[in-house]
């Protein structure tokens, strides 16, 4: 399958009245035609800003240090606002977290998902009315023709965010950027969000670059999953080689600390400390001072990707032939399976 | 259950009446009761009430209807005698999910954990009161160089911190705390779960916990009440709940939640459970020893 997203060494800097933080620090990443990505990090270890600095949905302050971004190959770092407006929509868009922010709650929804459509392309009225209702219809809303004249708070929180993935979809994207599409929903509603996002992949072959924290969300939907720390990727390979053999301190800790993957009477295991503030990210690798199993090593030098498998890499210097052998202190195995 | 409950809610019914056509129905007539050290999990939906029902039970609203005890006083009449209130408002915590607003901005961490103490007179002596504080902050792990900051210089699971300090300070007998980790991080989740967990152990207070999250409730609790829309529809202990979950709803709710293990995840067959055909009808019996349905 062809890449249809090539991300080259990425680093984007905030200038604050602090100083620079670097949000994103050397990111490599590709995403081939097809395939759910997952990237998974704590609040503010630069997920949400990378998929951002795709859009170029960034603040003022925000500056690429360095890098190249490739998308169906066309680069666009170098693109203008004008230049990126017209491939926002034909090629990429983005769904947030909250659908009631994202939606004029005075515009009824029909209208708002026909602008869409409009905006991206020359349909007419009743062409763009036709193609919204037909979309209203893909993401699974009932009675379309009623439902398009109604105010986004007739909505439930389930098919408000169904209604901004119709929004999403009006131009036929590649890449859809879905930045914790169900964080704000029910876990009933999350189930059936999860499955329309997969059933929308097989139908139309879109690519979905999926931000989460939540591990349980991510086993059900990602191909493949990134995980982040402080602005870098730190883990990365197909969502079973995540699950079942981990082998950054870092994805053991962030397993460790789940209740459902705890074993039964035993305390939960937390990772100490807090994510760093990326103000003056200290030497080495970022993640030893609240790493376990931190060598001395970790303390001067960041440690490159070593690859487990061809699909699996992990940054950290335990896979160094010279490091002492740790196994992974996850308790989850392939086929054990939980008592549910 | 022989020993008298630290907590007895009976019939409780809160509705908020929006005009004169529209009354919301937020808690519509439950009963349960918490034992002394005992871990009770409420679980729901956004909109099931179970916030409600915290509030209800701290007096922040009159009932519309139902009783509620405390370690066998009524608590929920309009008139208290003074040794009922004052015992309240002793042994009765809170814990918020936003911590930000729930610590005053203005006062530092050393004032916010004192103001319970202060309040409720409980040492004559200035030294006592600080000491104790210290005491208070180095049990959630925070230490004496945070008693002069303010809220705003700390992090979220700092502030959760704070907050769960401030509730154990004067060693109160129910702690009921509303989603207290929602808006925090897994790996500082895992952390706060864990310190809610052992404080639980060494100070033995009966604690009340409200969430969405099944997971982290199945971890922490003895006892599990499901909501939906007003009405507790299961309670059970919380192995018995898991393993035979007999309301629809319930089995809903445990097979959607998400689990972290790709293979089983991808397996599991979701049940569904249609909750504009649930009426609220029926009462809550037991079926099986201490394992109550709504029927």
């Amino acid at each position: 399958m062809a890449e249809i997203l090539e991300i080259n060494n990425l680093s984007l800097h905030f200038d604050t009245p602090e100083g620079e933080v670097c949000a994103v620090r050397g990111v490599d990443l590709c995403v081939k035609q097809g395939e759910i990505l997952a990237i998974v990090g704590e609040s503010g270890c630069g997920k949400t800003v990378l998929c951002q600095s795709v859009m170029k949905l960034l603040p003022k302050n925000a500056r690429i240090a360095s890098g190249t971004i490739t998308v169906d190959g066309t680069e666009i770092t170098g693109c203008s606002e004008k230049e990126m407006r017209s491939l926002r929509g034909n090629l990429f868009s983005m769904i947030f977290q909250d659908p009631m922010t994202t939606l004029n709650p005075t515009i009824p929804i029909g209208k708002q998902i026909a602008e869409a459509v409009r905006k991206h392309s020359n349909a007419g009225k009743d062409a763009a009315k036709a193609r919204a209702l037909e979309l209203l219809e893909l993401i699974g809303i009932e009675d379309p023709v009623v439902r398009y004249d109604l105010q986004p708070h007739f909505f439930s929180g389930g098919m408000r965010q169904r209604c901004v993935l119709a929004i999403a979809l009006a131009s036929n994207p590649k890449i859809l950027f879905a930045d914790e599409p169900t964080t704000a929903l029910d876990v009933t509603v999350q189930a059936k969000i999860l499955d329309l996002l997969l059933e929308l992949r097989d139908k139309l072959g879109l690519t979905i670059v999926f931000v989460s924290h939540d591990l349980g969300v991510v086993a059900r939907i990602a191909d493949r999953v990134a995980i982040m720390y402080a602005g870098k990727i730190v883990e990365i390979g197909r969502v079973d080689e995540i699950f079942y053999d981990p082998r950054h301190p870092y994805t053991w800790g962030l397993m460790q600390s789940l209740p459902s993957l705890a074993r039964e009477g035993e305390p939960l295991h937390c990772i100490p400390g807090m994510p760093p503030v990326m103000l003056n990210p200290p030497e080495g690798d970022v993640f030893a001072y609240r790493n376990l199993y931190a060598l001395q090593i970790d303390y001067e030098e960041m440690p490159p990707f070593f690859a487990v498998s061809p699909t699996h890499a992990a940054a950290t210097w335990l896979l160094d032939p010279r490091a002492p052998r740790i196994p992974s202190p996850v308790s989850l195995r392939r086929k054990e399976g939980e008592p549910q | 259950m022989t020993a008298t409950p630290v907590l007895d809610v009976v019939g409780l019914v809160q509705h908020f009446a929006i005009n004169r056509s529209v009354t919301i129905r937020a808690v519509d007539g439950i009963d349960f009761s918490v034992d002394a050290g005992e871990v009770f999990g409420i679980v729901g939906e956004t909109g099931s009430g179970k916030s409600t029902v915290a509030k209800s039970i701290l007096g922040v609203n009159a009932l519309t209807g139902g009783e509620i005890y405390f370690k066998g006083n009524l608590i929920s009449a309009k008139h208290l005698p003074k040794e009922v209130k004052d015992d309240v408002h002793r042994n009765m915590q809170i814990i918020f999910q936003d911590s930000a607003a729930a610590l005053n901005p203005h006062m530092t961490v050393e004032e916010i954990v004192a103001e319970p103490l202060l309040v409720n007179r409980v040492y004559a002596a200035k030294e006592e009161r600080e000491e104790r504080v210290l005491a208070c902050l180095a049990q959630v792990g925070l230490s004496a160089a945070y008693r002069h900051k303010y809220p705003g210089e700390l992090s979220g699971g700092m502030r959760q911190r704070v907050a769960i300090a401030r509730s154990i300070a004067i060693r109160p007998d129910l702690i009921i705390a509303d989603e207290p980790i929602a808006s925090l991080d897994i790996s500082i989740q895992a952390q706060i779960v864990t310190l809610f967990q052992h404080l639980q152990k060494t100070e033995g207070f009966s604690f009340i916990f409200i969430a969405h999250d099944l997971s982290m409730v199945r971890f922490l609790s003895t006892r599990i009440a499901v909501m939906l829309k007003g009405k507790i529809v299961e309670l059970a202990p919380t192995d018995e709940l898991f393993r035979h979950p007999l309301h629809p709803y319930t089995a809903s709710l445990i097979s959607s939640a998400p689990v972290p293990d790709p293979d089983l995840e991808r397996s599991r067959t979701r049940l569904a459970y249609d909750t504009s055909l649930f009426t609220g009808d029926g009462v809550l019996t037991e079926v099986a020893d201490g394992h109550f349905l709504l029927m």
